[in-house]
């Protein structure tokens, strides 16, 4: 598949099926995935404004603010008859929108007859978002119940204080929902102010993954999206970095609850960076599946009822979290330190051939999926935009295979070390 | 009887497999946490290949298998990559027919049964749902879902005889389900899933459906309190029975909808986005699909010093629905929602698997997928005002878990 011509866009690249094109005037970004296997297309708008932008005293606004984007718009709104809500919401298909550190999106999937309405909707909340004080009163209590919903779970309280010691300077420190008092106080202005700085089209992607032609797609985000202007000022940057860990860390969550939990967070390199892949790999070897090496030890030895390994890589940095729930008997310290040693083992022994081998396989088979639906492929593209680069998409499949048991153990030589450790414990208060 | 159902869907070299096998809770007499522990077994190894040979053979392949047993089913899901479905099946009817069940994996398993009954024990969700449960349907019955107690109880006495015995009256060839879609094979489907499957044990599963409700006349409320919760959580419920291949069953799909089943329901417009007092309100139905009397509820969560005023948001909305009733407008609109979701929910392997599983275990036609938008808005307002006639005089119990007051 060749690129095509289009007077109002930039042809980019072609890979994978993915056409890129920019809009020449307003530098708005457009990926469409044509995919004509059913009548329905999932259209995604990508902001690339998350809570890496927000700083203390405004934690939680691009979250408070993607609910107050579904309030109104100057076309969509009660006087018009048209509301946002129920277009959105109320037709069938599936809709949401979602806040992360690096990004924020609104999507929608959807018969391809609907497209056109919604399309034209998004581009109007892009710039005429109705952001007023009434809604921000009631939508605060909403977005404030969210937050105490999350709070009712130990994992999540406990990932919450593990992200916060583990980044102090960096913005990743606060969960993207913001802190409590944060959202219960931010001003309407402070919003609006916050709208005005990022909702533009050269801050945003539009992704079509459906039933949709590469021409039809362009002239339809043309005819919605072409006629919003740049921002007349630069998005603003931001510029915060989080300095080395210079030492180990630890926190400690007591509440009721009955089993402790306990969680290692290595600090990790940007989503980038060459050794994200080799980190996905140690990930996946350490703790996908029953025949990984912590399932076997912790799970099969009776020590832990559920773990987990994750690499979870953002813009600027991230953590490579290891986490385990205890069973009843098992105890904290002993846990943390079979974790470690099992862990910093693979710096000098090297994982197995079949341990690559079976990673390689079940990634390129994870990769297959992605085209399983429009909506798979969206939300794959959405974290790649967030990450910098939408090709990740594409080429994480291959980029896993040049992974070699050198590139494992160099990785956890790198990253796995105690200076770089945050320790999480959730202990239950009976 | 081995129902099989394909159906391709865009995905290339993968299918998607959602199935079901009749060997429920509801056909064991015994203490009720052996197929619980039964399930989490079959993974442990079979008579010719032991836990890792079985477990390095599935993820070498790329096959993740999940299983659930609920009253009715034991239920699995997976992905298979083209090329391996034999293996698949090979290994799964395997661990079907020929478990092992090892002293010492029995006592690794019992312990994260426990641990998981533990989490769920402060979960206010899951201890709501429960006491509902235990109010509105008698001791001994399906419906009625024991305590974190009880479980723990019962786990404590439970042995390993008691899971090889569940294993052996459950499991085998009763109903066998299995809804495939993606790049697949029907031929080779039909006619290998067949010969595996039934190879497996004859066992003939009688569905009785479990009719009784208890008259919840003297008492319509209960508070449970968990220290340190931030959110309460709220369930009301009335008991229903309906059938579920019935034109009734699609009008209240369609009222369930109106009262709470999106963003621009009765509920979530007054509750959540008028009066902002919760995050999450939604009505739904459940445990109706054998016959059985099942729950017409309200799910709720609200900050604990909301919580008095949500229940009253929630309880006027719910009323005002009872009364009055539902408006043409909102009649049209989740009428063409619900179709809409309905041909979005098709457009996954996973989703039109599910889907065809429906109609497998529900002995409906698989031309009701093509029919169903067709069958929703055939829906009249008569039949949504007879279902909400036959509800509206029943009394809701109504059970919050959490931090109340606090």
């Amino acid at each position: 598949m060749a690129t095509i011509k289009h007077k109002s866009f930039k042809p980019i690249q072609v890979l994978g099926g993915i056409s890129e094109y920019l809009h020449k005037r307003n530098g708005l970004r457009v990926l469409i995935a044509p995919d004509h296997s059913t009548p329905t297309v999932t259209l995604n708008v990508v902001y690339l404004v998350g809570s890496r932008n927000e700083a203390v005293g405004h934690t939680g606004a691009t979250h408070l603010l993607e609910h107050l984007m579904f309030k109104g718009s100057k076309k969509f709104n009660k006087r018009t008859g048209r509301t946002i809500d129920t277009l959105v919401f109320g037709m069938g298909g599936m809709a949401n929108a979602t806040t992360w550190f690096d990004r924020t999106h609104y999507f929608e999937l959807i018969p391809k007859s609907r497209l056109p309405e919604l399309m034209e909707l998004e581009a109007d909340r892009m710039r005429n978002a109705l952001i007023n004080e009434k809604d921000r009163a009631s939508e605060m209590t909403v977005v404030r119940n969210e937050f105490e919903m999350g709070e009712n779970d130990p994992a999540q309280a406990l990932d919450k204080e593990v992200w916060a010691t583990a980044f102090r300077e960096h913005p990743y420190h606060h969960p993207s929902i913001g802190w409590k008092s944060d959202v219960e106080n931010m001003s309407i202005e402070r919003l609006q102010s916050f709208y005005n700085e990022f909702y533009y089209p050269n801050n945003a992607y539009v992704t079509l993954v459906g039933d949709v032609e590469v021409k039809e797609g362009l002239d339809l985000v043309e005819k919605y999206f072409g006629k919003i202007k740049r921002s007349e000022h630069n998005i603003p940057i931001m510029y915060t970095t989080e300095p080395p860990q210079e030492g180990e860390r630890r926190t400690i969550v007591r509440r009721n609850g009955e089993l402790p939990i306990v969680t290692m967070a290595y600090k990790a390199p940007p989503v980038m960076h060459k050794d994200s892949y080799p980190l996905e790999v140690l990930a996946s070897v350490l703790g996908t599946g029953r025949t990984s090496r912590l399932y076997r030890r912790l799970v099969d030895g009776g020590y832990a009822s559920t773990i987990s390994v994750s690499h979870q890589a953002f813009r600027d940095g991230g953590l490579f979290i290891i986490s385990a729930t205890l069973t009843a008997h098992a105890d904290i310290a002993t846990v943390e330190s079979l974790i470690s040693a099992e862990t910093i083992r693979l710096a000098t022994e090297s994982i197995s051939d079949e341990e690559l081998a079976r990673v390689i396989y079940q990634t390129k088979v994870a990769q297959a999926s992605l085209r399983d639906g429009s909506y798979a492929l969206t939300r794959v593209l959405t974290e790649c935009i967030a990450s910098g680069d939408w090709t990740i998409a594409v080429n994480f499949s291959k980029n896993i295979e040049k992974v070699s048991k050198e590139d494992v153990a160099t990785v956890v030589k790198e990253y796995i070390k105690k200076d770089a450790l945050t320790i999480g414990n959730f202990i239950p208060r009976k | 009887m081995i129902n099989i159902a394909t159906r391709k869907t865009g995905v290339r070299d993968l299918v998607s497999v959602s199935g079901s096998i009749k060997c429920g809770k509801r056909y064991w007499q015994g203490n009720a946490l052996a197929p619980e522990v039964m399930t989490a077994m079959l993974l442990s190894g079979t008579k010719t290949r032991d836990k890792k040979t079985l477990n390095d053979t599935l993820e070498n392949s790329a096959i993740s298998i999940s299983f659930l047993i609920d009253d009715d089913y034991l239920d699995f899901v997976t992905t298979i990559p083209v090329g391996k479905e034999k293996l698949f099946l090979e290994l799964f009817t395997d661990m079907l027919a020929n478990s092992v069940f090892p002293k010492d994996e029995f006592t690794m398993v019992v312990e994260r049964i426990r641990a998981s009954i533990l989490e769920a024990s402060t979960d206010p969700a899951d201890v709501a749902f429960r006491a509902l449960s235990r109010a509105l349907f008698p001791k001994g019955k399906i419906q009625h879902k024991l305590s974190s107690e009880e479980r723990l109880k019962l786990l404590d006495k439970l042995t390993l005889h008691d899971v090889i015995e569940a294993h052996r009256t459950l499991v085998g060839l009763s109903e066998i389900n299995i809804a495939i879609t993606g790049d697949v094979d029907d031929k080779f489907w039909q006619k290998e899933a067949k010969a595996y499957f039934s190879k497996l044990p004859k066992k003939a599963h009688r569905t009785i459906p479990e009719l009784e409700a208890l008259d919840v006349k003297d008492k319509s409320s209960e508070d449970i309190n968990i220290k340190d919760k931030t959110s309460v959580n709220a369930y009301w419920a009335i008991p229903i029975i309906i059938d579920v291949n019935s034109r009734a069953y699609l009008a209240l799909k369609c009222a369930l909808r109106v009262l709470g089943g999106d963003f621009v329901s009765r509920l979530m417009s007054e509750v959540r986005a008028k009066r902002g007092l919760t995050y999450h309100i939604a009505s739904d139905a459940q445990g109706i699909a054998r016959g059985d009397a099942g729950l017409f509820y309200i799910e709720a969560s609200f900050a604990p010093i909301l919580h008095d005023k949500g229940m009253k948001a929630t309880e006027e909305v719910i009323g005002n629905f009872f009364a009055n009733g539902i408006k043409q407008g909102e009649f049209e609109r989740v009428k063409n929602a619900i179709a809409g979701e309905y041909e979005v929910r098709l457009a996954t392997s996973r989703g039109m698997a599910s889907e065809l599983l429906n109609c497998l275990e529900l002995a409906r036609p698989v031309s009701y997928i093509q029919d169903f938008p067709k069958l929703i808005k055939s829906v009249t307002m008569k039949d949504v005002k007879e279902i909400l006639a036959s509800l509206k005089t029943k009394k809701f119990y109504r059970v919050s878990a959490g931090s109340i007051g606090r």
